[in-house]
This record gives C-alpha cells, sequence and structure tokens, in this order.
C-alpha cells in the first residue's frame, strides 16, 4: 500500500497550471504529428503513387539503393559489439585510450570525414590509390570512393561502428559476469563461454542495435549526396532533397516517396520498441557491475594493435587529412611543386559570409540547447509526474521524430510554412531552424529527461510542496537541480546535433540564416573542397572542444568505465 | 454569530485544528482509507497507530493534499482543504510534514533547506535568515548551517526536516514515521528530544508510527488503526487499559490470552480453563456455558512456586524457558484436556526448572472478557 501511494504523484494543483500543461502536451503532439500527416495527406492525392513508382524508374532506385546501404547496420553492429566487448571485458593495454578515441569519433561530424576519404580513395588523385598503384603489378586505380562501396565503407568507419560501440557499451557493462563464470567453471574454455552464453544473452541488444542502425542509415544525407550524386547513384534521402529543389517543386512525389519510406521505419521502429522493452528484462536479470577484466596473454597486444588500427583509420587518418586538405592549393594534388598555401584559410576568415555562418551556427545550437533542455525537462515531468490527460499519448507520440528523416521532418515543415499564412513569419528565419531542432532532438531528450526524472524520490517534489512552493516552483528550484547533469549532457547532445546538421535544416535555411554545416555542404558541392576542409576542421574543432568541456562534466553518454 | 464576522479572525477558541470527517480512499479497488473521522484540538499530539498497509500514512497524505479522498472531508482550521470535489493543493494548507525519508533536497544547504518555506512564501531574506538561525538553535544543529545533507548523520538529517517543517509555524506538523530509520539508542533520545520540543512550543501534532512504545510515550490520543478502519481512538492509558477490540490489546502490548467457558452453577460466575476455573471481570454479564477467552497482560499474571490459598488462578507445568538477558519467559501448559500453553514473564532470581510445577495468579480485576 505505501508503495502504491508513493508512487502516486503530486495533483497539479492550479486549473492555470493543470491548463498550461494539457496546452504543452497538446503542441507536442501537434509538432510531432503534423509533420507525417503533412506527408501522408499529401501522398494521397490522385495519380500521385503511379507517377512516383511506376512511372519513375529513378524513384524506385533511390528505395532500392537506400536498403541496399542500409545494409551497414548488421556488419557495423557485430565490428561494434566485437569492439565494446573487447573494450570493456578485457585488461587491454591501452584501452582506456581507444575507449576515448571511439567516444571523440562518435561526435564528429560526417561531412568533413568524407573530405578525407575523398582525398585518399579519390580514383584519379586518392592517395591510397596512387601508393597502390606505383606497385608493380596494379596498373589502374583498385578504390573507388564514389560507388555503393565507398559510401557503405566511410558510413561504417566514420560512424556507424563507433555508434554501435557507444550503443552497447552499457548493455554488455550490466551483463552479471557470474553468467560468464559459471559457464567457466561448468568446464568451458573463453571462446565457447563467448559463443555459447554472452553472444546469446546479449542477442537481443545487438539486435536492438541493429535495428536502430537500420533507422538511422535510412536518414543519411551528406555521404550519399556528395559520394553518390557523381557516380548517379541516389537515395531516398537525394531523391527527396531534389524532387523539393526543382523548380518547380514536386512536392507530391516527394511525399509520396516519404510515406513509403514512413510506413518502412515505422514498422522497424514498432519492432524495436518491442524487442527493447524485452530487452530490459535481460538487463534486470543481471545485477550488473560485480565484473572482473579477463586476463589474457600476449594476444592482448594483438588486439590492442588491432583496435588502434581501428581509431587510427577512423578517427586519426581522416582528421589529419582532413587538415592537410584545408591546406593545399589544389584538394588531393600533394605532387604539384609546393602544394601547402594558407589562402583558403585567409580566404575563408576574411569572407563576412563565413562569420555570419558562424555566428547562426552559434545561435542555432546554444538556442537549440538550452530551449531543448527546457522543453524537454517539461515534457519529460509532464509525462512522469502529472496526472494529465493525453500524457500517455505525448510520451509515444514524443518518440515519433526519431524514426523520421531529418530530410522529411524539413520538407515538410517547410511545406507548411509555404501553405500557411500564420506561419510565414517563419519563412527562411533561424527561428524555424532552432524549433526543427528541438523537434529532431525530442526522442533522446525526453526519453534520457524522463530516466533522469525518475530517479528523483517523489518525497523531496512533495515535501517542497508541503512547505509552500506550488508545482512550478517546485520544477525549478528542487526538479531542474536535481538532474543538472542530464542538462548539461542534452545540451550537448543537442548543441553538437545542431551544429552538425544538414539535413533536417537544409530545406529551411534561407540567406539570412545560412549555418557553417550548410557552408560547408554548398562549398563541397560545388567543388570549393579546399574552404570546405577549412570549415570542417573548425567545426570540428568546435565539436571536439564542446565534447571534451562535457566529458569533464561527466557527459552521460559514454563509453567510459564507471569512477571505481 | 454575526453575519459580519470573518470566521477566519472570530474563530471559536474550541475549533479544533484538523477536522477529518468520512474519509475515504482506494487504490485500484482496494480501500485503503474507510470511513476515517477524527478531531484534532490545537496543542494536542494524536497518533495513527497501526500496522503497515493499515492505511495511517495514507491519511496523513490526504490531509497533507498529497492525494485526493475520495470521499469524505478534511477541514484544517475551519476551511475545508480537501473533499471528493475540493482540493487545496499542498502548498495552500499552511501544515508542515516530515517524511519518513526525511527528503531533504540533496543539492541545498542545512540553511536553504530550512529557509525554503520562507523562500516560497516570500519573505525577506533577512527574516529568513534570523528564522533558520532560530531553528538550528531548536534543533541543536549549530554550526552545521552550512553543511550539504550529505555530510549530516541520520539523526541530524532528521532534525534538519523537522527544522524546515517548524519553519514556518505551521497550524499543523504531520510526521511520518520520523524515528523509524534511526537506530535502538538514537531513536530514544529523539522521542525524548521531539517531546520537550513539542511541549515547548505548543505545536499541534499528528504522528504517524507503527511503533507502540512511540505512540504511549509520544500521544495525547491514540487512534488504533486496521485495514482503513479505526478500531479505538483514546489517551494512551485508555487504549492500553481497556482496549475496545482484541486487535487493539494485542497491537498496542503483549497479551496473554486463555480460552474457556462460563460456569454458571458457581457462587459466583467464573470462568472454567482447562480443568481449572478462575474470576475474571464482567463474567457475570454472559450466560452460562457461553465459550469465551480471557485475556490478561503478563504484567498483570505473577509465577508463584506455591498456590496463594485463597487467591484466584491456575496450575500448570513449565516446559520451557527462555533467557532474555534482561527478565526470563516462561512457557507454561495449563493443566486441562486442551493443553493451551501461554507465555508469562519471571523473575530472574527465582530461576524455576523446566518440567516444575507452577501456578499462574491473576488480577481478576484486570482480566478481559471477549466473547467467541
Amino acid at each position: 500500500m505505501a508503495a502504491v501511494s508513493a508512487a502516486t504523484p503530486v495533483s497539479m494543483g492550479p486549473r492555470v497550471q493543470a491548463a498550461l500543461g494539457i496546452t504543452t502536451l497538446a503542441l507536442v503532439a501537434l509538432v510531432t504529428l503534423a509533420p507525417v500527416l503533412v506527408v501522408v495527406f499529401g501522398a494521397l492525392e490522385g495519380d500521385v503513387w503511379r507517377e512516383t513508382f511506376i512511372a519513375s524508374a529513378a524513384n524506385r532506385s533511390a528505395i532500392g539503393y537506400s536498403l541496399l546501404l542500409a545494409l551497414r547496420a548488421p556488419i557495423a553492429a557485430l565490428i561494434g559489439f566485437l569492439i565494446a566487448w573487447l573494450l570493456i571485458r578485457i585488461e587491454l593495454p591501452g584501452g582506456r585510450f581507444i575507449e576515448f578515441a571511439m567516444w571523440v569519433t562518435f561526435f564528429i561530424p560526417l561531412l568533413p570525414v568524407t573530405l578525407s576519404w575523398i582525398l585518399l580513395l579519390n580514383p584519379h588523385y586518392g592517395l591510397v590509390n596512387k601508393a597502390l598503384m606505383s606497385l608493380p603489378f596494379i596498373h589502374a586505380p583498385p578504390f573507388d570512393i564514389y560507388s555503393v562501396g565507398g559510401i557503405l565503407w566511410v558510413h561504417i568507419v566514420a560512424s556507424s561502428v563507433p555508434v554501435m560501440v557507444v550503443i552497447l557499451g552499457p548493455a554488455i557493462r550490466q551483463l552479471d559476469a557470474s553468467f560468464e563464470e559459471v559457464g567457466r567453471i561448468c568446464g568451458s574454455g573463453p571462446l565457447a563461454v563467448f559463443r555459447q552464453i554472452t553472444l546469446p544473452i546479449l542477442a537481443p541488444a545487438i539486435l536492438t542495435g541493429t535495428l536502430a542502425g537500420f533507422i538511422k542509415s535510412l536518414e543519411a544525407f551528406e555521404v550519399e549526396q556528395l559520394l553518390g550524386r557523381p557516380a548517379g547513384i541516389f537515395v531516398y534521402s537525394t531523391r527527396i532533397y531534389d524532387l523539393a529543389s526543382w523548380e518547380p517543386p514536386n512536392f507530391k512525389s516527394a511525399m509520396a516517396l516519404s510515406t513509403f519510406m514512413l510506413l518502412v521505419l515505422l514498422l522497424i521502429a514498432l519492432a524495436y520498441q518491442r524487442l527493447s522493452r524485452r530487452n530490459d528484462y535481460a538487463t534486470i536479470l543481471g545485477r550488473g557491475a560485480s565484473f572482473r577484466q579477463l586476463r589474457v596473454g600476449p594476444t592482448r597486444w594483438l588486439i590492442s594493435a588491432a583496435l588502434l588500427l581501428v581509431v587510427a583509420i577512423s578517427l586519426i587518418c581522416p582528421l589529419f587529412m582532413l587538415v592537410c586538405g584545408s591546406f593545399m592549393k589544389l584538394f588531393g594534388f600533394f605532387s604539384i611543386p609546393e602544394p601547402y598555401t594558407l589562402d583558403h584559410w585567409h580566404e575563408v576568415l576574411a569572407d563576412p559570409t563565413f562569420l555570419h555562418s558562424l555566428t547562426n551556427s552559434l545561435v542555432l545550437s546554444v538556442g537549440a540547447g538550452i530551449a531543448g533542455v527546457l522543453v524537454y525537462a517539461i515534457v519529460a515531468y509532464l509525462i512522469v509526474r502529472s496526472r494529465l490527460p493525453g500524457r500517455g499519448v505525448v510520451d509515444l507520440l514524443a518518440w515519433l521524430p526519431w524514426s523520421i528523416p531529418g530530410i522529411l521532418l524539413g520538407m515538410s515543415v517547410l511545406w507548411l510554412i509555404l501553405a500557411s499564412p500564420l506561419l510565414s513569419f517563419l519563412y527562411g528565419s533561424l527561428a524555424s531552424l532552432v524549433l526543427i531542432m528541438i523537434v529532431a532532438q525530442m526522442p533522446i531528450g525526453v526519453h534520457m529527461m524522463k530516466t533522469s526524472i525518475r530517479q528523483i524520490a517523489v518525497e523531496l517534489e512533495q515535501s517542497s510542496r508541503v512547505c509552500g512552493a506550488g508545482p512550478t516552483r517546485t520544477f525549478f528550484s528542487i526538479v531542474l537541480p536535481l538532474i543538472r547533469p542530464m542538462l548539461v549532457s542534452i545540451f550537448v547532445i543537442v548543441f553538437i546535433s545542431a551544429l552538425r546538421d544538414i539535413s533536417t535544416i537544409i530545406f529551411l535555411a534561407g540567406a539570412g540564416s545560412q549555418t557553417l554545416s550548410l557552408l560547408m555542404m554548398q562549398l563541397a558541392t560545388s567543388s570549393n573542397l579546399e574552404a570546405s576542409a577549412v570549415i570542417g576542421v573548425i567545426t570540428t574543432a568546435i565539436v571536439v572542444a564542446v565534447a571534451l568541456l562535457a566529458r569533464s562534466f561527466g557527459l552521460q553518454v559514454t563509453v567510459q568505465r564507471p569512477s571505481r | 454569530m454575526p453575519a459580519l464576522t470573518d470566521a477566519s479572525v472570530a474563530r471559536p477558541p474550541d475549533e479544533p485544528v484538523l477536522r477529518v470527517r468520512g474519509l475515504t480512499k482506494s487504490f485500484g479497488g482496494m480501500r485503503v482509507v474507510n470511513d476515517m473521522s477524527f478531531e484534532l484540538p490545537v496543542g494536542e499530539v494524536l497518533t495513527l497507530l497501526g500496522p503497515s498497509g493499515c492505511g495511517k500514512s495514507t491519511t496523513l497524505r490526504l490531509i497533507a493534499g498529497l492525494e485526493q479522498p475520495d470521499a469524505g472531508e478534511v477541514w484544517v482550521r475551519g476551511r475545508l482543504v480537501a473533499s471528493d470535489k475540493v482540493m487545496v493543493p499542498p502548498e495552500g494548507r499552511r501544515v508542515g510534514l516530515v517524511f519518513q525519508s526525511y527528503a531533504i533536497w540533496p543539492h541545498m544547504t542545512v540553511a536553504e533547506n530550512i529557509g525554503y518555506p520562507l523562500k516560497a512564501r516570500r519573505i525577506d531574506r533577512d527574516t529568513i535568515a534570523a528564522k533558520v538561525a532560530e531553528m538550528v538553535r531548536l534543533v541543536k544543529l549549530d554550526g552545521l548551517a552550512g553543511r550539504m545533507p550529505s555530510e549530516l548523520s541520520g539523526g541530524q538529517q532528521q532534525r534538519v526536516a523537522l527544522a524546515r517543517a517548524l519553519a514556518y509555524e505551521p497550524d499543523l506538523l504531520l510526521l511520518d514515521e520520523p524515528l523509524s530509520n534511526l537506530d535502538a539508542v538514537l531513536r530514544k533520545e529523539m522521542r525524548a528530544q521531539l517531546r520537550t520540543l513539542q511541549s515547548r512550543l505548543k505545536t499541534t501534532v499528528l504522528y504517524v508510527t507503527h511503533d507502540q512504545e512511540e505512540a504511549m510515550s509520544l500521544s495525547s490520543r491514540v487512534v488504533v488503526m486496521n485495514h482503513g478502519v479505526i478500531e479505538q481512538i483514546g489517551p494512551p492509558d485508555q487504549i492500553y487499559e481497556q482496549p475496545a477490540t482484541r486487535f487493539v490489546e494485542d497491537f498496542v502490548g503483549r497479551t496473554i490470552r486463555l480460552r474457556g467457558v462460563v460456569e454458571g452453577d458457581a457462587p459466583r460466575p467464573r470462568v472454567r480453563i482447562g480443568s481449572g476455573a478462575i474470576e475474571a471481570a464482567g463474567s457475570e454479564t454472559l450466560r452460562p456455558g457461553a465459550a469465551v477467552e480471557v485475556s490478561m497482560r503478563p504484567e498483570d499474571v505473577t509465577v508463584q512456586t506455591t498456590p496463594d490459598p485463597d487467591g484466584n488462578g491456575l496450575a500448570g507445568c513449565i516446559i520451557d524457558v527462555t533467557y532474555y538477558g534482561d527478565r526470563l519467559e516462561y512457557a507454561i501448559r495449563i493443566d486441562g484436556p486442551d493443553e493451551q500453553v501461554v507465555t508469562v514473564e519471571g523473575e530472574k532470581r527465582r530461576s524455576v526448572l523446566p518440567g516444575s510445577r507452577i501456578h499462574l495468579g491473576i488480577d481478576a480485576a484486570r482480566t478481559k472478557l471477549w466473547p467467541l
């Protein structure tokens, strides 16, 4: 009985506050549902479906390529799981450094890394190709970055694997070591235990990770735009971009295509939801935290070397090449006399557009970060603690943007702004970018906030109410200070996401609200790769600096070992 | 009363601080509080006593405004604060509450914790500082005002929670098992401090506990609850000496129970227990042949090796002796076919071996009869 009443939240109190709460919930429902409804209703008209899917081979091929490229999810999940397991369970020389490097890679923007890989794997001037062609028996460049393989490679190395390491780390850490120890005592060797016990227990977590990776891979944009377009490879997101940015835009086909993708994504998202819920059960089974790292013989040096190679390929090499590229007279041409110059740095830094974009990016990132943290905290609080009607529905809806590709979100919001005179003031404004970033990051933000708020003992809030503070004061003086570390974490995640983002905001930014990431994209697609690399270096530097700063504050998205 | 008088100003002096009427609350179809009614006059300490799950904490939460009743009313200082329609939020009730877990905010210092209710009422900073200093002295936390809660012991945290609840001089102080998280020694000490504090401040207190000793020693009156229903309300001595139900008798102290039958043919009505018979208070009101249970407190029973010739008592045999350090306990089988066993305290100095014959001296005036 006591447990029942302890879990019962405080009633909202005054009517005004209840009304405000309901308004907030309704707004969340509106901003999460509107993009989906726009797209689905837009696709309901007349002949659109026939036109989009039967008449257009380009649309069909885009779907085909999207699904083909999504194959990186299972590959990355397996590699990522292996790396995470090795890092967590085996005592490795340099293990902490490798973990740290994976963590940094997690945050690095994709576009600059793509530029580096162009430098290395371009069929004409790519360094790796040139090096291999100097060998007597190789006559044609063996690698072509502008291909399905090239796109897969950049994704897997630069984002999919590090993301999997970060996602799967906690699941592995929570696995009670006694499961494995019992296996050893029963007479199995370490490899047999790994195969027969560890892998089956963690299989749901790996599968969940794969599904998450699958969904995320379907919304990738900038790599495909940069590497696929020259080779005539279009995926769903780049195709949508074309359809909606033609003059006049073909919104109808874009929406039909989007509706189809949404259907696929929602099906995967549902499967993911069901799986991750069962996954929680597996987590509860293990009490966690009680594991000792395995000691292995000289093999550990071999493992460390292999992992360091991964770090070199996914982080060090791309960063080095990016910096090189930014100083080159002609991107990729190392063989010309005096290949290096400071001209591009001068050119970019002196350009007022750069300063303007930098300011916009910072305003967008900081604005979305602060506003987002506040909005997510309020929404999560209402979901967890209030008794307002509809909070359960909003809890589900807040999850929706997670499976909506950025490009689709951007397109539908653009359409809404164009179609409704009431919203026209948002057209091309920085405010619209802030708004859409808040919506795009809502799933992760609200989810993390909910976890954090649930950990606060209800008595701490009730006590404040009895002491004479209303719900609002209680929220600001008790709840928010108690989840301060989480506020910092979410701010950093939103900040970095907004700074990196291209696909979500590309439709919405106007001349006055151009951001650094969009400028970088624009320079890269207009073949000014050197200037793009300069901006890439600057963006990466900001992202890494913020991530490191946050880490010293105890950022919670982490592969770091819990302090002992 | 004249029509123009404001009820809150011209409050009759006998107006109770708290009035609870027909209070009812269910969780998931389970009636946790069922038709509770009681009043709490100014300056009194009233204790809700009962086993865990009896609804006492829920009653407290209904009064504090943390739950809304399904039926019934809560009046504080003559103002209706809760019913199935009215729900004054907790911050509007002018009550203080100390949780079992203390609920000290970990991100605020001791002084900030204590000053919070004053700050919430927009009192100026100097007044808050003065009041906090006064409260710190009152609960003997001198020198700790700048500490964080994590740097305090359990007893100190408990006093912070108390100071915080008292800081804004609430009409009513609610205490939810405030001592249950302390060790036995500290609990006794805090109990004494609480008593002194209350008699000094004359605060009206509603106290919730499952510990009968706490209830007895702290309260002016005790409400014994079970299954969401009030079993008895009364001063501690009345609850102990004249329990209204067998549940109350068992809950507030140790009890010896013996089954028997009322004998009618004797000059004075007696109760036959096993092969003996005793006099018991109130037996004349029952019909001969009625099955009854006789109950008494262990301290009203004496263990005798030779029977008092004209005394009231039963004979039996010691089957077990348990040593508790400060006392002995005998398990005694009463003579008779039904072989009833009772546990009685004995003196350490006159220890008797198991297997010995023994007599129980029973004070007839201090027994109670329960018809079966």
